[in-house]
């Protein structure tokens, strides 16, 4: 799929450049599967998702689906904000293709769905956005798709309706119906799918198991691994320098058996290890680390420090050992190191990223696995001797 | 033909979609769809009003002017808001194009449906009036069906040539606000084109002939007043009916695939 995109600019005049959204895929799959597919930002996962639901044209090669798809990229596609919520169920529902029959039969179990009985019959523009988006996700869901392509909106609504949802989707796989589920999510990608791709650059990586395929995710991430090119950036404790003066190299995660990974499950225990080459003389220079969710920071370990001046050209090894308590996820290191002034004079954020991943025998979920056993049973009173 | 054949099996959905862009109009309006007839009625009227003062035309006519003139705003405001709303339909509907697999051509359809039930409310509204005012005037009523399937095939035809255009050059809209309004002037609405002093300005005579609301114009005129049937006229709107619907529906056709990539 070629996207046409005009490049502006200088001397552009009307040159027209084009950029391959998604290129050479070979990939089949079949009723009742569940295929997710991962990939970095452009990898090509919303074209790929628009081409199946027939909204694209390929600019070349074909795909073939069989049966009627439904897509949540579509949600609330046609709702139109004066109508009530139940008019827009048959306008919604129209346009993913029901028709007026399928509608009606439908219709109740869509508004017991998506929880809104009680403002079914208010205009839609008065919705919150949660209840909006579960007014077009139970729609979606009950327009009786053979194929349902999903895009990241499972996240959608409580956990008594993602709750539904999940119930819902393992009815609809156990049902034959195709599921094809693009997200970020891994732990969600895990859940549902056993079998994902993994896009780059608009081409299939990977093709195979879905916790390899997350792996694999994983080792894309960190190929481009971001250094702080910018001189100042901002953190908690206000705008931070980077000086320069060191370079921080070779990260490598590493398994309990010494092995390169990416993925751990929950409770394992990791080893990070890299060099540090200093450029000048650093005074007693000093490491910070920190194992960070997103935007947020799960952990900051001690500052380790060496108590010697470090001479231009002389290395520096660096080696965290990490019991990884942490709930299901993507998590990512941070690693800098600091002079004796405070200055950065390296630093490495979203450094070597990894995704710890559910286990069977450690049930709960959360932010943190803190390895919980609880027990609740009826208690043996003795009441006053009454009698 | 394989897209007529995809938009007939949407029929449904054509009918839900002009059916939820009439309720979204009129449901918040206290007289609900009863300003669909008189928002048109009330600026014939005025126009009306204003060149009986100014005009020398009255005179002319053997019936009320302001017949004639309504006769003339009330096709020709289906016409703007239909072909204009037709046109605009695909990038209106951005959401539904870009991320549903759907006949596209379902939504200029739905546009012009939606407009065609405000017509009928203004159709039935001058029926009445004119019943009331002059009754005799209505014995070529049989006409009627005619004019409004030509007037609706019309504005369809031009909807579908420009809304695929429109959504690669936006400047298309601007551009037919000025035509629309310049067109209003070379349409017979509120002079006769027997008027003895376009005689001597033979290539405005001309361009008002060469109009395609000319001849619809005139058909409503012989349904709702009498007037002789002007049947060089009406085979000239035939014509270009005939050819923005083939070009609309080709043009249509050869676009639907990659708008959704340029919305």
């Amino acid at each position: 799929m070629r996207e046409g995109r005009r490049l502006f600019g200088r001397g552009g005049r009307g040159a027209k450049e084009y950029l391959w959204a998604l290129r050479h895929l070979h990939a089949q799959v079949e009723p009742g599967q569940a295929l997710g597919v991962i990939g970095p930002n452009g990898a090509g996962k919303s074209t790929l998702l628009r081409v199946l639901a027939g909204v694209t044209a390929p600019t070349e090669g074909r795909f073939e689906v069989q049966g009627r798809v439904s897509s949540l990229i579509t949600i609330g596609a046609g709702f139109r904000s004066e109508l009530t919520g139940r008019e827009n169920i048959y306008v919604g529902g129209s346009v993913l293709g029901m028709t007026r029959k399928d509608i009606e039969l439908h219709v109740d179990d869509i508004v017991d769905f998506s929880g809104l009985a009680s403002s079914i019959d208010r205009p839609v523009k008065h919705y919150s956005s949660g209840m909006y988006m579960r007014l077009g996700f139970s729609l979606a869901i009950f327009a009786q798709p053979d194929v349902l392509l999903v895009d990241e909106v499972l996240s959608v609504g409580d956990r008594a309706f993602r709750a539904r949802t999940d119930a819902r989707l393992k009815d609809m796989l156990a049902d034959g119906v195709t599921l094809v589920f693009v997200s970020h999510a891994m732990p969600v990608v895990e859940h549902l799918c056993p079998r994902t791709l993994v896009l780059s650059k608009g081409e299939v990586v990977f093709d195979g198991p879905t916790q390899e395929g997350i792996n694999h995710y994983h080792t894309l991430l960190t190929v481009p691994d971001v250094e702080l090119g910018d001189t100042e950036f901002e953190t908690d404790m206000g705008v931070q320098r980077l000086v320069g003066g060191a370079r921080i190299d070779d990260v490598r995660l590493l398994g309990p058996n010494g092995e390169a990974r990416t993925s751990f499950p929950v409770d394992e225990a990791a080893r990070l290890r890299f060099e540090v080459r200093f450029e000048r003389d650093i005074a007693y220079p000093r490491l910070g680390l920190s194992v960070v969710s997103g935007l947020r920071v799960m952990y900051v370990l001690p500052f380790p420090k060496l108590e010697e001046t470090m001479r231009a050209g002389e290395l520096a090894e660096g080696v965290v050992d990490l019991d990884l308590h942490l709930g299901p996820g993507t998590y990512q290191l941070l690693i800098e190191v600091r002079g004796r002034d405070e200055d950065f004079v390296a630093a490495r954020h979203r450094s070597a990223p990894f995704y710890v991943s559910a286990r069977e025998d450690r049930k709960g979920y959360g932010a943190a696995h803190l390895n919980g056993r609880a027990t609740f049973e009826r208690s043996v009173e003795v009441r006053g001797a009454e009698a | 033909m394989n897209s007529l054949q995809a938009l007939w099996r949407r029929r449904d959905l054509v009918h839900v979609l002009a059916l939820s862009d009439v309720k979204a109009r009129y449901r918040r309006l206290g007289l609900g769809v009863v300003w669909a007839a008189v928002t048109p009625l009330f600026q014939g009227v005025v126009i009306a009003v204003v060149f009986s003062v100014v005009g020398r035309l009255s005179e002319a006519i053997p019936f009320p002017f302001a017949l004639y003139v309504l006769t003339g705003v009330m096709p020709w405001q289906f016409f703007v808001s239909a072909m204009m709303g037709g046109t605009k339909s695909l990038l209106e509907s951005g959401s539904i194009v870009q991320r549903v697999a759907l006949p596209r051509m379902a939504l200029p359809t739905a546009t012009v449906a939606a407009n065609l039930y405000q017509l009928g409310f203004t159709l039935v509204a001058l029926l009445a009036i004119v019943a009331a005012m002059r009754f005799e005037l209505l014995h070529q009523l049989y006409l009627l069906p005619g004019a409004v399937a030509l007037l609706v095939a019309l504005a369809f035809g031009m909807a579908l040539t420009f809304s695929t255009l429109l959504v690669r050059f936006r400047d298309l809209d601007p551009i037919l606000q000025s035509a629309t309004l310049a067109w209003f002037w070379i349409t017979p609405m509120i002079y006769s084109l027997q008027d003895e002093r376009l005689r001597e300005h033979p290539a405005i005579q001309n361009l008002i002939r060469a109009n395609p609301i000319t001849g619809l114009v005139g058909m409503f005129r012989s349904a709702y007043v009498g007037m002789p049937v002007d049947w060089w006229a009406t085979l000239g709107t035939v014509g270009w009916t005939m050819f923005f619907l083939v070009v609309g529906w080709r043009v249509f056709s050869r676009r639907e695939a990659t708008i959704a990539d340029f919305i």
